[in-house]
């Protein structure tokens, strides 16, 4: 498919009735094809991928992608192409904002095709174990919702061993239970409630497994 | 139906499962006064014009952005080598030199 081609497809995809969380997962595969025609190998992550795995209360319209294989230049050369300019360090278009904050990808991914684009995103559980490791590290209470979003987005759906694992090596399992047991418990969840429960499990870590 | 047009049949309906999953929490949430990690001030100044920023507060650490960035170990790790001077602001992708569509780099 053409540059042009591609160019007219990000316009329908944008600007068509379709919800937002289509249009940004369409445009974004849209994107990713263009990139990858350039050879390089885009993945989306960050609040995109959030709204991709569980549209939720809050929509965004910026477009984080890893992008291996290729250059800056090379990237700007194909959204520029695609319509984008570049005021600053990112690519805009209309209320489009793409941003590329890297270009390594070691975390597992899914390819899912829509319409006849393919979207590479982070999986899942990826993206939820990095709410959390955000939340014990940082203490950002923001990202203790967006956990408990998704764990309750997600339900049975969850694979929670390489989500363990994850949270495992970050030193952060200890807030998987009590994040999920408030996400189920239907009880009101503000500032105050999460700051209680990062000052409780802060220091507790899961008993070491014994050396074979 | 094409196989392509089946994929966003799925989609539409994991969307939707996942939606009914989360509205129960979703009704009882109030994010006043919650933290998230700062937007580059361009993408912030972007969402600002477009009444886009959302409720939560931004708090800035380059130790979050070094750590997103997945070069220098985990979350710990990257805090811990921060505060022996082993990582600097000279790590944090924010104060990488990005000379993209320049003078310095023309297309």
């Amino acid at each position: 498919m053409s540059i042009d081609q591609l160019r007219r497809a990000l316009d329908e995809a944008w600007n068509s009735d379709r919800e937002h969380a289509e249009r940004l997962v369409l445009v974004t595969a849209i994107l990713q094809t263009a990139l990858r025609e350039a050879g390089m190998v885009p993945t989306l992550v960050g609040g995109a991928a959030i709204e991709f795995h569980a549209p939720g209360a809050y929509t965004t319209t910026d477009i984080d992608l890893v992008v291996e294989r290729r250059t800056r230049e090379e990237i700007h050369q194909v959204l520029t192409a695609l319509g984008f300019t570049k005021p600053t360090r990112h690519w805009v278009r209309g209320d489009l904002h793409v941003e590329v904050p890297g270009s390594y990808m070691a975390d597992p991914t899914d390819d899912v095709e829509i319409d006849r684009f393919i979207l590479r995103v982070v999986r899942k559980e990826v993206v939820l174990a990095d709410r959390i490791v955000g939340f014990r590290e940082w203490q950002h209470s923001a990202y203790a919702l967006q956990a408990m979003d998704l764990i309750r987005a997600f339900g049975s759906e969850l694979d929670e061993d390489p989500l363990r694992d994850h949270l495992r090596r970050e030193g952060a399992e200890q807030y998987f239970e009590p994040l999920r047991r408030l996400a189920l418990s239907g009880r009101k969840i503000n500032e105050q409630k999460l700051r209680q429960i990062w000052r409780r499990y802060h220091d507790a870590r899961p008993p070491k497994e014994e050396e074979p | 139906m094409s196989g392509a047009n089946d994929n966003l049949v799925l989609l539409r309906e994991m969307w939707a499962r996942r939606r009914a999953n989360a509205a129960p929490l979703r009704a009882v949430v109030d994010p006043t006064g919650m933290t998230r990690p700062a937007r580059h001030p361009d993408e912030h100044a972007f969402l600002a014009e477009r009444k886009g920023l959302g409720p939560f507060v931004e708090v800035d650490d380059p130790t979050y952005r070094i750590w997103r960035t997945g070069k220098y170990g985990t979350a710990a790790e990257v805090k811990e080598k921060w505060a022996r001077g082993e990582l600097g602001p000279e790590h944090d992708p924010w104060n990488e030199p990005d000379l993209t569509g320049t003078e310095e780099t023309p297309l």
